[in-house]
């Protein structure tokens, strides 16, 4: 099975971009096709990376991810066999926002037609935030602001730390991006087990950026 | 007809796998789901003993399905209920709302992620 890998490294502020693409021509139908894949893409990153000794460091949390999706718990199934359904998921969260402003919701689900001004620019607002605050602390931004819809018309927020485990922070924005904002901070294991879990569901603004600069600081001690 | 009327209704058996829909803007920077998508009030989902997999897809097509045991929903102390509605016989809903950390176990309870074809984000 072809596997290519296009590798870029640029001279951004934030850091150099290694930007991996799995690409096949080939059907893949089952699973096991999936796992054949990564692992051979995993091997062509690895060969990559010898190649370039002095930048292995930065791309080792790369390897890390691509092993636990690999030998992760959820098992996923690409169900397509279009080729083009195996490109590596590429987030960013400036273009998942660009996407929700454009969002339609289904009414009969009980969605909203489509999502809160308000609450995406309170939403943009706290990415924004907490990228600068990022890049500030470490020069780049290893933990991406997730935004997704909610059928209330809010929007929800997340941030991920993963290390060894997984350090998590939810914010949930109203429609009318008023207060109460529901916060939830957990610490997981690999597996999904909850070790650690406080749910504030009633908080204050204040408490929404207290507890974003909270969590920045531990992103801090975490990925010294 | 009212399938109300024909078709059985109650809570869903341990046993049983639950589908639920996940939009493309639901999945996390790394691919997997957030908790959104379990956050909604009487969260819709299929009992996949009574429908196909390509059934459950075609209802949204762009929408990726998740795979979570109706065990997870029972140790939390939720009860799934067969709901069947006229173009579905296989819902199901899980009453109420869930918390920020219920929404969260059931997320991690996924077992499965299955990928509809590639949506541009």
């Amino acid at each position: 099975m072809p596997i290519t890998l296009d590798a870029e490294a640029t001279s951004s502020p934030a850091s150099h971009i290694l930007v991996g693409s799995l690409v096949s021509n080939e059907t893949l139908t089952t699973s096991r096709d999936v796992d054949k894949t990564l692992v051979e893409f995993r091997q062509t990153l690895q060969e990559f990376l010898s190649d370039v000794p002095a930048t292995e460091s930065r791309f080792s949390s790369i390897l890390d991810e691509i092993s636990r999706i690999w030998s992760g718990r959820i098992e996923v199934i690409r169900h397509t066999a279009n080729a083009g359904s195996l490109r590596e998921h590429s987030y960013n969260w400036r273009r998942r926002l660009a996407s929700l402003r454009e969002w339609s919701g289904d009414p009969a689900e009980a969605e909203a037609q489509q999502l809160s001004d308000a609450a995406l620019v309170l939403a943009e607002r706290l990415a924004a935030y907490f990228e600068s605050r990022q890049i500030t602390l470490f020069g780049s931004d290893p933990v991406k602001p997730v935004m997704s819809p909610l059928a209330s018309g809010g929007v929800h927020l997340e941030f991920n730390i993963r290390t060894g485990v997984v350090h998590h922070l939810e914010i949930e924005i109203s429609p009318s991006a008023q207060e109460p904002f529901p916060i939830l901070r957990t610490i997981e294991k690999r597996s999904g087990e909850i070790c650690e879990s406080r749910e504030t569901p009633h908080a204050s603004e204040l408490e929404l950026w207290a507890s974003l600069e909270a969590f920045l600081d531990s992103s801090r001690r975490l990925l010294r | 007809m009212n399938a109300d009327e024909h078709l059985p209704s109650g809570p869903v058996a341990a046993t049983e796998d639950l589908r639920r829909l996940i939009r493309p803007a639901d999945l996390d920077e790394i691919g997997q789901p957030t908790s959104a998508p379990f956050r909604t009030e009487n969260m819709s989902v299929d009992v996949a003993s009574l429908c196909s997999l390509a059934e459950t897809m075609a209802r949204k097509k762009d929408h990726h399905v998740a795979i979570v045991r109706c065990q997870v929903f029972h140790d939390l102390a939720l009860t799934p209920t067969h709901d069947p509605i006229l173009d579905n016989i296989a819902h199901a809903i899980v009453p109420g709302k869930l918390s920020q950390s219920l929404a969260r176990k059931v997320r991690n309870g996924i077992s499965k992620l299955i990928l509809a074809e590639a949506q541009p984000e």
